[in-house]
């Protein structure tokens, strides 16, 4: 049986409800800098994938996202130059 | 050991103690007034600019804003800037009624919330959990926790247009993200006639189908042999979350 994690308000309502939330847990937020970046996230290694969403609004914003394993295993999210400047907040699926 | 919830619904993971939880930070408030589109779209600079509202919230640590999807809108954030440490301001587009060119023709408010970390625990709370390194992962007492009931993708397709796609039925859908497409394109009108034409995708809702749509920010007309613009067209797949509104504050 899979674990489920449930917050209720003191009046009832479910605030959050593992077996209906989606989208991934969020990691940090991320400034893409000049000549754009990668941000690596050894924590979440073992995530099947990961999505960043645009913070900052109006900056064209594309993205990779893969695993490595070398220097040590991560989630990785490549950002190219021509998002520079934007801020995404990155979750692991 | 380690906290981490899996939704087997969707083999996502949903909670986990290496995560920095989000929380809703509170309603932006409206700076000002809504600013209606101004000018026209085939004289010279500036020409016409699309309208828009700016709302404020604080918040010592970075934010990402959630906003409405009323339907029969066209909802977008503009841009975010930091006028002072600690103040967020979003500049958002929320527009409806067809006009020429691809500009809407009126302009609205729109809810807008912000979603950031916690800047400490809740008031005697002794629920939460913390990361390797000390910081607060969730606190299952504080109010707000991000609770995305839908991860979407919207892609771009020629003409700034996406394919529907569905959302969950909910109360208030909230979007949280922005399109990402944009374009800044220089097109002939006339013989030695130039448009330089700055549009952007904003997110368009009909019950529980959601789109991109692609609006103008600005146009203007000019003489000359040759355009101004060289051209910008970036296009990319938006990634999105829906939230249920009437759980926010």
């Amino acid at each position: 049986m899979a674990a489920q994690m449930k917050i209720k308000s003191a009046s009832g309502v479910v605030l959050f409800d593992s077996l209906l939330a989606d989208g991934g847990v969020p990691i940090d937020f991320y400034t893409i800098p000049a000549g754009g970046g990668t941000f690596s996230s050894p924590a979440f290694a073992d995530a099947t994938s990961g999505v960043a969403l645009v913070a900052s609004g109006g900056i064209g914003v594309s993205y990779t996202v893969d695993k490595v394993s070398s220097p040590v295993p991560a989630l990785r999210f490549t950002f190219p130059a021509n998002a520079a400047g934007a801020i995404v907040l990155l979750f692991a699926k | 050991m380690r906290l981490r919830i899996t939704n087997p619904n969707n083999n996502v993971l949903v909670l986990d103690d290496r995560a920095r939880g989000m929380y809703c930070v509170g309603k932006a408030v409206l700076q000002g007034t809504v600013v209606q589109p101004s000018g026209s779209d085939t004289d010279g600079a500036p020409g016409k600019l699309c309208g828009y509202s700016v709302y404020r919230i604080w918040h010592p640590y970075p934010v990402i804003f959630a906003f409405d999807l009323p339907e029969g809108r066209s909802v977008s954030i503009i841009s975010v800037t930091q006028p002072a440490a600690g103040v967020w301001d979003v500049k958002m587009y929320c527009g409806g009624g067809s006009a020429a060119n691809q500009f809407e023709a009126t302009q609205y408010q729109v809810d807008v919330w912000a979603f950031g970390r916690l800047t400490g625990l809740s008031a005697g709370s002794k629920q939460y959990i913390k990361d390797a390194s000390g910081g607060i992962a969730y606190d299952f007492l504080a109010s707000g926790i991000l609770f995305p009931r839908a991860a979407v993708t919207l892609n771009y397709v020629s003409g700034g247009f996406s394919p529907n796609v569905t959302i969950p039925a909910l109360s208030r859908p909230v979007a949280l993200g922005n399109p990402t497409s944009y374009s800044v394109t220089s097109e002939l009108v006339g013989t030695k006639r130039y448009a330089d034409v700055w549009r952007f995708n904003a997110l368009a809702r009909t019950g529980t189908s959601l789109r991109e749509v692609q609006v103008a920010k600005q146009r203007y007309e000019y003489n000359g042999a040759d355009p101004q613009q060289s051209g910008d067209v970036f296009t990319a797949p938006s990634p999105i979350f829906i939230l249920e509104g009437s759980l926010l504050p």
